[in-house]
């Protein structure tokens, strides 16, 4: 039994390894046959796990709610939330006399989709806008020569990536030379020292990924077998 | 010493084998066959390549004017009406012909290049077609049994749709026609407006009932009999296609001006191959005529007896081990001309050597990872730097302790497929170690339910590794959602009601970065987070205290618990970036002093 | 508390409120700021303009409804494009969330432009696998989208007579709120060369630049300010007294037909706004700084 949970994962990442590291340099039919295979694979076992994930979900809401603990009015409103957004895909029709001018016909499940979901997901990105401006505030001080320097990049930046950028570029042109010129700079900042440290960074983390695949591959690395080394 | 010195020569020969061209793709050199004399006839002209101009041109049309006058009769003929002579074009024709099998594929493509002789314009169209024999159609060719079978699933099969497809046609029609009323009621604001789209509705829903019938007729047959289907459907359109020509179109058909040159297919000739102008052209595919597209009758609106619209054409791959001959038709305008270009094997290739090179390298990098860490086993004392933002994790957790708060720990917001997540889990373990020393809470809501799972057994065997078993919550790990933005709302939720006194954000993260670093901020809390994910990490930098970049998190797990396996693999890496930044500084100033010198930069490209 | 301390100890509330104004403000009256465009968009723009009429597109909106802002009209742009050029799009989705809004945009643009589905453009839909759809399509799309979004059988459609595989078509563009341009790039663009463009969030795009310099795509419209420049080229060549406009008002047979200013061309006077103020802010802000560092030398020459 211990040879199933300690020796027999490793062996089947070993072999699953070498074998799709092995497919990348084989071009025939069959090569791509294994790979699309082993994606289908992957979708069902994913499909499994998310039910797991929906009981450990429903388990953490309920003991919650059991329980008492702080905040556990929020938990009703999850349990119930998922419960209705899980039936309503059951429902493929809208519901009558239900916000009949809204609805297009696709069901209830779509009307929650567009009319509660999607604003719902958009009003939490859009609260991206207002921490991108409390943080710029506290954290670009110029208290180093590095921190000057995010701080001015990051002010040519923001006025380079919108129109008054193009705007003050236009109404600084002295002797034909552009004082101001913002979307230049911005574009050189962009195409010149980011992309150089994008590629510094990829370089540095692809290794390092291919570090670990090895890791894993020859069983040096079993975190993904939970319980340590 | 004979010995060894024939030996010598045998592995001389062995390895020098590819560079005296033993070994080789067939290639065949051929000029195109061309008509052997200029045009007798024009019909036997046009077939064989020359170009042809109308029958006869301006001489042929005089005689004809004057075989036209009227035979005596009292006025003079009239002149003779001269039309202008037609401009001929003259046809490119292919060159210096190259037909081989195409290296590094899986054994179904041909390729040819060329060069023109003569120019192309914007209407010259080129076609590569394929001689196909007709002992293909023993391939597709169905036994008795089989076309029984087929018989009988399509007999079923158009029993149930008879009773189907009428009324799904009525049902198109109604819902089309309250759809047009609908848009009129809707642009004068007629109080029919709401009837008529419940009405719709009920139509549609109705359409997509019969439409949801009809698949599922048509599934149920194709369950018993696709293969055959297939096979059936081949058969017929080869066999409609062979009987007007062996030459079958092949997937090279279209404008002369859209076929790139050698130099456009880095993958298959490298980056600087010789003869770069050459026009390449590369046939994987042959096409079989739907027989109604033969006969000239195919209305791609007409459904068959299965309710489906047939192709027009299949494209189909060209077989495998088996002779192409592969000729050329040049058209432009009235103009054709046909050229034979010779014919080749198509071979199955086992392995690209177009990549070779990155196999080496592979192999090179593995190599020198496995001999540091075994290197390390030996010497476990290998230096790594200091990297402030692991340095702080014991103050961090700490700080959590002495405040009798928890510490919250996310593993992104990547799958466990991704590597980011598995070094953060790789971290959750020795982070939990050192909670379960210090009695502190932890707290790690997961977005994905795998790593949910794995991040449950860490951190159950990081509490029973420090002896605290008993402390161990499982309802402290658990899954929130899969959903971006629904997880980043749930985690600031828990950020603002627990307050957490250290916040850890390892892992890959999208745009809920900023969301869930600046409401940790808002809290207090000390946070240290960890990504390779390049265009969050400006927002964690400016929002935590510590951030670990890129390379970093994948290297915490060795700076933590310092073991030497871990170390190993570590100090491996860094040779293998050594090396390749050395390649860079080489190449950079070798391309510096002259432009020529890029030999290192071919060695990381397609060979 | 003096204008220094102020400043420095603002309270976050503060700054949200200004940012608020900032935003609502320039949407109430619009201050029409010209959006100029910029290399990057003139490389997705010039490529799809220059293909013949008939040619086939893939686009390939991987995003959801929190980046709908950035993306949602850049998907508009461009199938209005593809409408007035003839050309044939072919649209499909990697993010479960994605079908509902290609859905809006397809079935709006088709209405204007009068398209049929299934003969003039595809909406395929969404399909799970991520890359193993991409390297599916490479091999054969009726294979890998057997129905179309409506559940209409590929086979059976006109348009996939004419192309049936990624090899076939002339342009791939992915409108990406994630990491699925390098997807594209290495399973789609590389093995078959068709050129390829990206259009992705404003946080994302300084990751492409290294592909678009590298010419794996022809062009990159980043965030809303890309989406606003290729609505404005779009509105420039085939809007009313663009080159374009009366070929396109008289195939539709409408004289009243124009391009209006899209959602992104909109939003970016919004979006100067507000970057005016967070500039403003922090240049205001270092100056207390630096106040506030010298009163405390000054404090502590004393001491």
């Amino acid at each position: 039994m211990l040879f199933f949970k300690r020796q027999w994962p490793i062996i089947i990442a070993f072999v699953m390894g070498i074998l799709m590291w092995a497919r990348f340099y084989v071009p025939t039919a069959e090569s791509q046959t294994l790979q699309d295979e082993y994606m289908r694979w992957e979708r069902i076992i994913v499909t499994f796990a998310s039910l797991l994930g929906i009981l450990s979900l429903l388990h953490h809401h309920w003991n919650k709610v059991r329980l008492k603990r702080p905040g556990f009015a929020y938990s009703y409103i999850t349990i119930f939330a998922f419960f209705v957004m899980a039936l309503a895909g059951f429902v493929p029709f809208p519901i009558p006399g239900f916000a009949e001018a809204h609805n297009s016909g696709d069901g209830f499940h779509m009307w929650l989709y567009k009319y509660m979901f999607s604003p719902l997901q958009a009003t939490m990105f859009s609260i991206l806008a207002f921490y991108i401006a409390s943080a710029a505030f506290r954290a670009f001080r110029a208290r180093s020569f590095e921190a000057t320097a995010l701080l001015v990049t990051a002010c040519i930046m923001m006025v380079g990536r919108v129109p008054i950028g193009e705007l003050i570029a236009q109404h600084s042109v002295i002797s034909d030379y552009t004082v101001l010129n913002f979307p230049k700079w911005t574009e050189w900042l962009l195409n010149i020292p980011n992309a150089a440290a994008q590629r510094g960074i990829l370089l540095g983390v692809i290794l390092s990924q291919i570090a670990i695949c090895v890791r894993i591959i020859f069983g040096i690395e079993r975190t993904y077998m939970g319980g340590g080394d | 010493m004979r010995k060894t010195w024939l030996w010598v020569l045998m592995l001389g020969l062995a390895l020098g084998a590819p560079g005296l061209g033993l070994g080789q793709q067939e290639a065949q050199k051929k000029p195109p066959a061309e008509a052997a004399a200029p045009a007798a006839k024009p019909g036997a002209a046009a077939e064989k390549g020359v170009p042809t101009a109308t029958a006869g041109g301006p001489a042929a049309a005089g005689k004809d004017a004057a075989a036209l006058a009227t035979p005596g009769g009292p006025a003079a003929a009239l002149p003779p009406v001269v039309p202008p002579p037609v401009p001929m074009v003259v046809l490119p024709r292919p060159v210096d012909v190259e037909v081989f099998d195409v290296p590094n594929d899986n054994g179904t493509g041909v390729g040819v290049l060329w060069n023109w002789e003569g120019s192309t314009t914007e209407t010259t169209t080129v076609t590569i077609e394929t001689e196909v024999a007709a002992s293909i159609l023993d391939k597709y060719r169905l036994t008795a049994d089989e076309q029984s079978k087929l018989d009988s699933a399509r007999a079923e099969l158009a029993q149930g749709l008879s009773s189907l497809t009428g009324p799904r046609d009525e049902s198109d029609a109604a819902l089309k026609a309250t759809e047009a009323d609908l848009t009129l009621a809707q642009n004068n604001r007629d109080p029919q407006y709401f009837t008529l789209l419940k009405d719709k509705w009920q139509k549609a829903e109705e359409l997509a009932r019969l439409e949801r019938l009809i698949g599922l007729l048509r599934d149920r047959y194709l369950s018993k009999v696709q293969k055959l289907d297939v096979k059936d459907q081949r058969f017929r359109y080869f066999e409609a296609t062979l009987a007007a020509s062996p030459w079958l179109a092949t997937n090279i058909d279209g404008p002369a001006a859209d076929i790139g040159t050698k130099a456009d297919s880095a993958n298959r000739f490298g980056q600087d191959p010789s003869e770069a102008a050459k026009f390449y052209a590369e046939i994987n595919q042959m096409v079989a005529l739907n027989p109604a597209a033969v006969a000239g009758t195919y209305d791609n609106s007409v459904k068959n007896e299965y309710d489906q619209i047939p192709p027009q054409a299949l494209q189909l791959p060209l077989d495998k081990n088996v002779l192409h001959n592969m000729r050329m038709v040049v058209k432009d305008g009235d103009q054709q001309a046909i050229y034979d270009l010779g014919g080749t094997v198509s071979r199955v290739n086992f392995f690209n050597f177009a990549v070779l090179n990155n196999l080496i390298f592979a192999v090179l990098f593995c190599i020198v990872i496995l001999t540091a860490i075994v290197i390390a086993r030996r010497n476990p004392n290998l230096f790594i730097r200091r990297i402030n933002g692991l340095e702080a994790v014991d103050e961090a957790i700490g700080r959590a302790t002495e405040m009798g708060k928890p510490v919250l720990y996310l593993t992104g917001t990547d799958p466990l497929s991704s590597l980011s997540t598995l070094a953060a889990i790789n971290i959750l373990g020795r982070v939990a170690r050192k909670i379960a020393d210090y009695d502190s809470d932890l707290i790690v809501p997961c977005k994905d339910p795998v790593a949910l799972t794995v991040a449950q057994e860490v951190v159950r065997e990081a509490y029973t590794d420090q002896g605290r078993p008993d402390a161990y919550r499982e309802d402290n790990i658990y899954f929130v959602t899969d959903d971006q933005f629904s997880f980043a709302a749930s985690v600031c939720a828990i950020m603002i009601r627990e307050k957490p006194a250290a916040n850890f954000l390892m892992g890959y993260y999208y745009a809920e970065a900023l969301l869930l670093a600046e409401t940790g901020a808002t809290t207090g809390a000390i946070q240290i987070a960890g990504t390779d994910s390049i265009s969050q990490l400006p927002f964690f930098i400016t929002t935590c205290d510590y951030t670990l970049i890129g390379e970093e998190l994948y290297a915490a797990s060795a700076y933590l618990s310092r073991e030497p396996l871990l170390l190993g693999s570590l100090r491996g890496q860094d040779i293998g970036k050594a090396l390749v930044m050395i390649l860079i500084i080489l190449q950079t100033v070798m391309f510096l002093i002259n432009s020529e010198l890029d030999f290192l930069r071919k060695l990381v490209e397609p060979l | 508390m003096d204008f220094v301390n102020l400043i420095l100890n603002l309270d976050r509330r503060i700054i949200y409120t200004i940012v608020a104004l900032c935003i609502i403000f320039p949407l109430i009256k619009p201050l029409s700021l010209p959006v100029v465009p910029t290399p990057e968009v003139h490389g997705i723009f010039d490529e799809i303009d220059k293909l013949p009429v008939g040619s086939h597109v893939v686009i390939s909106g991987d995003y959801d409804p929190a980046s709908k802002p950035e993306l949602q009209p850049m998907l508009d742009a461009l199938l209005q494009h593809c409408f007035i050029k003839g050309l044939k799009p072919h649209v499909l989705t990697m993010w479960p969330a994605g079908p509902a809004l290609l859905q809006q945009a397809v079935e709006r643009q088709a209405r204007i432009f009068k398209k049929e589905s299934g003969r003039d453009y595809a909406f395929l839909g969404y399909k799970a696998g991520g890359f193993a759809v991409i390297v599916g399509m490479v091999g054969s799309i009726p294979g890998t989208f057997s129905t179309d979004f409506y559940g209409v059988p590929t086979n059976s459609m006109p348009i996939y007579q004419e192309v049936t595989r990624i090899a076939d078509f002339s342009y791939i563009i992915d409108l990406a709120a994630g990491a699925t341009v390098e997807t594209w790039i290495v399973y789609a663009h590389q093995p078959t060369k068709v050129p390829m463009g990206a259009s992705c969030t404003a946080v994302s795009a300084a990751a492409y630049y290294p592909y678009y310099q590298a010419n794996q795509i022809t062009g990159l419209a980043g965030g809303m300010k890309g989406t606003a420049e290729y609505e404005t080229l779009v509105r420039l060549k085939y809007g009313k007294g663009g080159p374009g406009w009366q070929a396109i008002a008289d195939q539709l047979g409408d004289p009243n037909f124009d391009i209006v200013p899209g959602d992104a061309t909109k939003g970016m006077d919004a979006q100067s706004a507000v970057h005016i103020f967070i500039v403003i802010a922090i240049i205001l802000a270092n100056i207390c700084y630096f106040i506030a560092m010298k009163r405390e030398r000054e404090e502590r020459k004393r001491a």
